[in-house]
């Protein structure tokens, strides 16, 4: 064997080729110190050094395994050896003489030998034996391996036999990490000038350390505008900036604070931070990412509780248990208690069946509470223990069985299409006295409806019986191709003349074939009286006279056009909808949920799960029998009957299809049968109406106390395999508190989550605000406090600040009022005055507030200012979203929900998508809704140009601020455009070249287009966009 | 890459406001800006063989023993019951009793290496000998959505940057008057835009859509008609940031939108000048089965997307068709001749194109499905096939890939992987290190880690590699 090159790395292991890791090449050397001795192999090259790192390091295998090898040893092969091979092999058993519990053990084989060579799968007997190699014993004996499995264990051979430590539990060394430690009592600073607060002399020594001088003071202008978007998202009017730059007062400043924090737009731009973090949406992402129509009163929730400033522990405390803590508060605040938790709620739902997926929903929850409370990342121990933070994976799942103690509302999804468990608004004491009305009501209308049912199966069985002795002879029948096929296939079917009675009727049939039970396919059916005038076109009939009786009646109330089940007797398709899956013009009568007959008719194509004609009528057969459509004569004489069939939706195998005549006068049942159904339609619709105004109609996306449950950990995160329960309790590094038996345990959490002593907690809110007013956070990290988040940048600010929001009972308006009386709030984001030289050099980014932060508008400052100078804001507050009712619901992964619903209001009352984001808040970094988002990100790019360029909404936004000042005369007309949309007096140069610009166009335009030319310049400025 | 597209976009902007005296002292100084560009190109982990991916994505899942991975024993095994050995068949529904089921396509060796391919891609099989065909494909989920964000994303659940995003924040482009990464889609995908998303990488890497029909791009189309009223509405606007931006010279934000708006207006004549095919050839058309004057179809979003390449962009994806009306033939599988028609000429034409104009050196065109279909059915006499995740096939070609191999294989009834098997993960590795990106480097930090279009996994199929 030729001698190897070793060339040494940095860290003193040894390489070999380009792309051998440090760990391969030791198990080659190893295996080759085995047959041969270590030396021999080791080029005179190597240093006796590196030939020392390199016995060292033979000596400790497992020391410099990488991460991702160490994933995938734990995902891919641990998981094999246990599972398949420690029965036989494993601790005491030793099959052969043969374990697979440790590396060594393989090195050291058994009965034949070791068991793998590292680096040398195809000469491995491991891999031989799971190959079933002639000459080695097959493994597993009774069957083979998957070949992904074969196939993963060789490479691991190949790879060098990786196998890592077992976790070895060492008293964390993170304990001293600083976000972990009780908050300080830092030594206050003195205040030293008259304008500056304690923030101030908090900031001062890192300035101090730099000789930086703060910035000058922000105009007023400048400061209004700032704390307008600050605190509200909306710009202030131009007459609000005139009024406090001319205000004298020596408190306008905090006047002006606390009447923005009085408005009600406060909560609806701060509550939109707080749902942020939630990753609040109005879907729930699973596959075909259904509507949650109720959780627009969390939203509401989240805003009014800004507005309240209600202490933030009690807003914590109600997201994680307000239907517990409820029970022990008066009855009207029941409501609102239970719709905080919403929070939980809205996470997102996973895959096809959500309820297979609910560990990832869970993890969603857990992941989302840590960071947005504690910011803490706790959703790596759904795996393993987390290797930065002191958090174990029985962590994870003592926190996860609070969860699964706890019952989450169903949101629906494909399999499941209906939504469940939503809870009523209404408290447990007095549900039974206010729904006592309405369910005596309901329960008299169901023993109505059983009744007419029991009438109607009578007349149904009368009906078939009376048919059965009729005759019934088939005219013509066919076999319709499916529209793959031939697209343009359209079956005819005809019939020259044909003598009926009154009251016989004629059937076309649509039935599936071998496979999958068909598909929607467009029916024509077309019945003239020879010699007469007389003719029924059915789609016309239904068209036109559109009606959503089954049977159609004619003028004199005779039955003419029926929709039937015939697959046990003759029923009608008796459940009715209009507006199916959103569908306005279509209809549809069905028999459960196939067979069905529906009508598109409008004037447009219907593009549903196919796309479906205008004026046209479709039926679709069940599985196991036809939809069918009959004709029931009003004459007698002879008929010539022609009609058409074509599949209406490619993929399948086409449709049997046949007509027929069925003699003997069926009138009189068909309006019996008719008027039963129409009575049980009217008294299901009562029945309907009934539950609709039922106060147990209104609900909450929220959750409720479910059995408590310890959960099992899930080895690897796998929930098929379970191992050990872990009782329910707080994380091991703040003392593990046990939660009670009785309850989920939510209640203990929310008050450990909000307990003063919880280090974690309090920083990481005031960090929040302090990001919000000063551009970033003095943690960097908003999200992650742990052992891998960012230092504060000024730790005792940060503390004090953390305990003076506990002094004031977790009042966030007063943090507010703190942050913004410091003179650092009000400073300019200007490089000017006298410090702004040094500033610049020493300090661009201003780390130590020497200056300001500039800032773009938000998405959501956007469109709302856009709106606002265009005139048209609709400042009331958003409700729910008019979603289709959840009883039309046919939502699939092929074709999901995605509807928009545009308004006037705030942005933060825009429908929100989890998996087809919205195209503006996309565009402008809008909050992600899949995941807690601690900082907006930032970007500018030419698709956002192209939006200011040429978007409709953009462009009547500048059609609108023109209007509002078509009354002003042209001199000032400009200036008064610039007052609204960019809210000061413009300077006499803008004026000129805006002038200039607006003659311009209008010389090759109109007028009012020069003027609206300009509103859109000004819309599309700089100066618009960002903030001072 | 040599330019295929001479004009700049600086020249571009250049003469696009000559002419107009008035204004012209306002443009330079807008011009005078220089910053820089969160999108231009950079330099790759290791020399590159591939400068830029054409993604061909046939949503709804092929089937593999119909076309590329033709099976003689399902024809001798027809209707017989099969046992499967394999943990997600175990108590699943549906798969009680299973029949194996022939193929209705004819299977007959192509190219040098007699490769069996059926005669549901004929033009393909003629090109066999230009790709790597790999049998041993194999998915997580046998769900559409699940799957289809696996294949663009590496994750089968979870909302993560797709690997357009990747290879654009990679990489870069090289040209700023088009977006580094286009999809081409005429309907929706399954699991929605979620497919082309950065999620969180920066908003620039984002896949941009572009829909055959009247608005191709969102707000593209100007909406002021004269574009020279547009130029100088721009230049007052540049002017008026000018203005504003002489007190804040030092916030690069200001001048990266200012230089946007620049980029934005490029983009309104370079854009629909690639998408307007007209100006090809007769032959070129006819290439890729396409008549004048059509704007639309499998062939126009394939010689779109060699316009696109041509010109500097990195990334393009076909998405062939959508979330519904697609490759899912659960009914009849006659149902993928239909589909394959209208991919088949489209994808052996954009190969022999570009190999004819010499880009087949820089290029690498991708085809896959998110998954395969069963080789049986649960009934002996159902035409169609069900989701098959644990073995499928797709094919690369071009940049830096061996041409006329096979890479891997299933069992005789092409049920599981017999040999080679490879994950989407490692999929994607290949194509990330064809792109001189190795896929454990090319990471993001988020959340307190550095994420990986691989996440965990994924090796390189080096036996394709030229």
């Amino acid at each position: 064997m030729k001698a190897m090159i070793l060339p040494v790395t940095e860290n003193g292991l040894v390489r070999v080729g380009n792309g051998g890791s440090a760990g391969r090449v030791r198990h080659m050397l190893m295996l080759q110190t085995r047959r041969f001795g270590l030396m021999m192999h080791v080029d005179a090259r190597l240093t006796l050094w590196a030939a020392l790192t390199l016995m060292s390091s033979l000596l400790m295998p497992a020391e410099a395994i990488s991460a991702d090898d160490e994933v995938m040893f734990e995902k891919e092969i641990r998981p094999l050896f246990v599972q398949t091979c420690f029965k036989c092999h494993g601790g005491d058993s030793t099959s052969a003489g043969l374990r697979i519990d440790s590396l060594a053990a393989l090195l050291a084989g058994g009965d034949s030998g070791p068991a793998i060579i590292p680096g040398d799968s195809a000469g491995s007997l491991l891999i031989q034996a799971v190959r079933r190699h002639e000459d080695v014993s097959a493994m597993p004996p009774d069957r083979p391996l998957p070949a992904s499995q074969i196939e993963h264990l060789a490479r691991w051979v190949d790879e060098g036999a990786l196998w890592p430590r077992a976790p070895v539990d060492e008293p964390f060394s993170h304990q001293r990490h600083w976000a972990f430690q009780p908050l300080t009592l830092p030594a206050l600073p003195t205040v030293q000038t008259a304008d500056e607060n304690r923030v101030d002399s908090f900031l001062r020594p890192a300035m101090a350390k730099l000789s930086l001088t703060p910035s000058i003071r922000a105009d007023r202008r400048q400061r209004i505008r700032r704390a307008y978007y600050d605190l509200t998202g909306l710009p202030p009017s131009f007459e609000e900036v005139v009024s406090f730059a001319e205000d004298a007062r020596p408190d306008a400043w905090p006047r002006c604070i606390d009447s923005l924090l009085a408005s009600p737009a406060y909560g609806e731009r701060w509550g939109r931070h707080w749902l942020d973090l939630a990753r609040y949406a109005d879907t729930a992402g699973e596959n075909t990412d259904r509507p949650l129509p109720q959780a627009w009163k969390y939203r509401n929730w989240v805003i009014r509780a800004f507005n309240e400033d209600m202490p933030y522990s009690r807003f914590v405390q109600d997201q994680i248990a307000g239907d517990i803590i409820a029970r022990n508060d008066p009855d009207e605040n029941y409501a609102n208690h239970v719709i905080a938790t919403g929070y939980l709620a809205i996470a997102r739902r996973f895959d096809h069946d959500i309820e297979k997926h609910m560990h990832l929903t869970f993890e969603d929850v857990l992941d989302t509470t840590g960071k947005s409370i504690m910011g803490l990342t706790i959703g790596c121990a759904r795996c393993h223990s987390h290797k930065y933070d002191p958090i174990s994976t029985s962590d994870y799942y003592a926190l996860y069985g609070i969860l699964a103690s706890t019952r989450f509302p169903f949101s629906g999804c494909e399999p499941k299409p209906r939504p469940r468990d939503l809870v009523v608004l209404i408290p447990p004491n007095q549900i039974d006295t206010v729904l006592k009305p309405y369910r005596n009501r309901l329960a008299n209308l169901d023993s109505r409806i059983q009744e007419l049912q029991r009438f109607e199966s009578e007349a149904i069985a009368r009906l078939s019986e009376k048919i059965a002795s009729f005759s019934d002879a088939t005219l013509v029948s066919g076999i319709a191709p499916d529209a793959t096929v031939d697209r343009n296939h359209v079956e005819r079917v005809s019939c020259e003349s044909l003598h009926v009675s009154v009251g016989d009727l004629i059937l076309l049939s649509v039935g599936p074939r071998e496979n999958h039970g068909a598909d929607s396919t467009a029916v024509e059916f077309t019945i003239k009286a020879i010699g007469e005038e007389k003719k029924w076109n059915l789609s016309g009939d239904v068209v036109n006279h559109f009606s959503d009786s089954n049977p159609t009646r004619d003028e004199s109330n005779r039955p003419i056009w029926c929709y039937l089940d015939e697959r046990q007797g003759w029923k009608l398709l008796a459940d009715h909808m209009d507006g199916l899956d959103g569908h306005k013009g279509l209809s549809v009568w069905k028999s459960g949920e196939l067979p069905s007959v529906f009508v598109n008719a409008t004037d447009q194509p219907i593009k549903a799960w196919t796309e479906l004609s205008p004026r046209k009528l479709f039926v679709h057969p069940a599985p196991d029998g036809p939809a069918t459509i009959a004709w029931c004569s009003p004459i007698e004489g002879n008929v010539k009957i022609t009609g058409s069939i074509r599949d209406a939706h490619p993929g399948g195998d086409g449709v049997d299809w046949s007509m027929r005549h069925v003699a003997g006068d069926l009138t009189a049942d068909l309006i019996t049968m008719s008027d039963s159904r129409q009575s049980l339609t009217d008294l299901r619709q009562q029945r309907d109406q009934c539950e609709r105004e039922s106060p147990e109609n209104d609900v909450a996306f929220a959750v409720a106390e479910s059995t408590p449950v310890d959960a099992p950990i899930q080895e690897r995160g796998d929930p098929e395999k379970p191992g050990a329960p872990v009782p329910r309790r707080w994380l091991e590094m703040f003392g593990g508190g046990k939660v009670s038996a009785e309850g989920s345990g939510r209640l203990e959490l929310a008050k450990w989550l909000t307990d003063e002593a919880n280090p974690l907690t309090y920083r990481v809110i005031v960090n929040r605000i302090w990001l919000q007013h000063f551009g970033a956070g003095l943690v960097a990290t908003p999200n992650d406090f742990g052992t891998r988040g960012a230092a504060p940048t000024h730790p005792e600010m940060l503390d004090w600040l953390a305990r003076e929001f506990i002094t004031h009972e977790g009042s966030i308006k007063q943090m507010h009022r703190l942050l913004m009386e410091s003179s650092a709030y009000q400073r300019s984001s200007l490089v000017e005055g006298d410090s702004a030289e040094r500033g610049a050099s020493v300090d661009p980014r201003a780390t130590t507030y020497w200056r300001f932060h500039r800032r773009r508008l938000s998405a959501e400052e956007i469109r709302d200012s856009m709106l606002l100078a265009a005139g048209e804001l609709d400042r009331a507050m958003g409700g729910a979203h008019p979603f289709p009712s959840p009883e039309t619901w046919s939502y699939t992964q092929h074709s999901p929900f995605a509807a928009d619903y545009e308004h006037r209001l705030r942005t933060v009352y825009l429908m929100v998508k989890r998996n087809q984001r919205d195209r503006f808040l996309a565009l402008f970094d809008g909050a992600d809704p899949n995941a807690s988002t601690p900082v907006r990100s930032n970007t500018t790019v030419p698709t956002q140009s192209l939006y200011f360029m040429n978007d409709e909404h953009l462009h009547h936004a500048a059609t609108e601020l023109a209007r509002r000042t078509e009354r002003i005369i042209d001199s000032e007309r400009t200036a008064e455009m610039f007052r609204i949309a960019i809210q000061r007096q413009p300077e006499p140069t803008e004026i000129q070249l805006l002038d200039l610009f607006q003659l311009a166009v209008v010389r090759e335009t109109s007028i009012e287009e020069g003027w609206v030319a300009v509103a859109r310049l000004l819309l599309t400025t700089n100066e618009f966009l960002y903030v001072d | 890459m040599k330019n295929y597209c001479d004009c700049t976009r600086r020249q571009f902007a250049r003469s696009a406001v000559m002419g107009s005296a008035l204004w012209s002292g306002l443009i330079q100084q807008i011009l005078a800006d220089n910053t820089r560009d969160p999108l231009a190109a950079h330099a790759s982990h290791f020399p590159p063989r591939a400068k830029s991916v054409i993604f061909l994505f046939m949503s709804g899942g092929v089937s593999h023993v119909d076309s590329f991975d033709p099976k003689p024993k399902l024809f001798s095994d027809h209707g017989k019951e099969v046992k499967l050995d394999h943990p997600e068949a175990r108590d699943r529904a549906g798969y009680e009793r299973l029949f194996l089921k022939r193929s209705d396509w004819q299977e007959k060796p192509h190219g040098e290496n007699g490769t069996l391919i059926t005669n549901m891609f004929p033009s393909i099989a003629g090109i066999v000998d230009d790709l790597a065909l790999i049998r041993s494909m194999h998915t997580d989920h046998s769900n559409h959505y699940n799957a289809t964000l696996g294949m663009h994303t590496g994750s089968f659940a979870f909302t993560r940057p797709s690997i357009g995003s990747w290879v654009s924040y990679g990489l870069g482009t090289e040209n700023n008057n088009l977006p580094s990464f286009v999809v081409l889609a005429p309907s929706m995908p399954y699991a929605g835009t979620q497919v082309w998303g950065s999620d969180f990488l920066p908003a620039e890497h984002q896949g941009t859509r572009v829909v055959p029909g009247a608005e191709p791009i969102p707000n593209l189309m100007p909406r002021i008609a004269s574009r020279d009223r547009q130029s100088r509405e721009l230049k007052v606007l540049g002017a008026l940031n000018q203005q504003h931006r002489s007190r804040r010279a030092d916030d690069p934000q200001l001048s990266a939108r200012i230089r946007a708006f620049e980029t934005a207006f490029g983009m309104q004549m370079a854009m629909p000048e690639v998408l307007e095919v007209d100006r090809e050839s007769d032959h070129t058309l006819k290439l890729y089965g396409l008549d004048r004057g059509q704007r639309d179809g499998f062939g126009w979003q394939c010689l779109v997307a060699r316009r696109l390449v041509e010109r500097g962009v990195r990334f393009v994806e076909l998405i062939h068709t959508g979330s519904s009306n697609n490759w899912d033939s659960h009914g009849d599988m006659a149902d993928h001749g239909r589909l394959a028609r209208q991919v088949d000429q489209p994808i052996a034409g954009l190969i022999v194109d570009l190999k004819q104009r010499g880009m087949l050196d820089d290029v690498l065109v991708v085809w896959t499905s998110e998954f395969g279909r069963t080789p049986f059915n649960n009934k002996p006499d159902n035409k169609g096939r069900e989701h098959h995740n644990w073995a499928f096939s797709s094919f690369l070609a071009g940049a830096g890939v061996k041409r006329g191999v096979v890479h891997g294989e299933t069992d005789d009834h092409g049920i599981q992987v017999a040999k080679d098997p490879v994950h989407v993960n490692d999929f994607h590795a290949t194509i990330l290190h064809l792109l001189g990106l190795d896929h454990t480097r090319l990471t993001y930090r988020h959340a307190g880690r550095d994420y990986r279009l691989t996440d965990v996994a994924g090796h390189v199929v080096t036996n394709i590699l030229s």
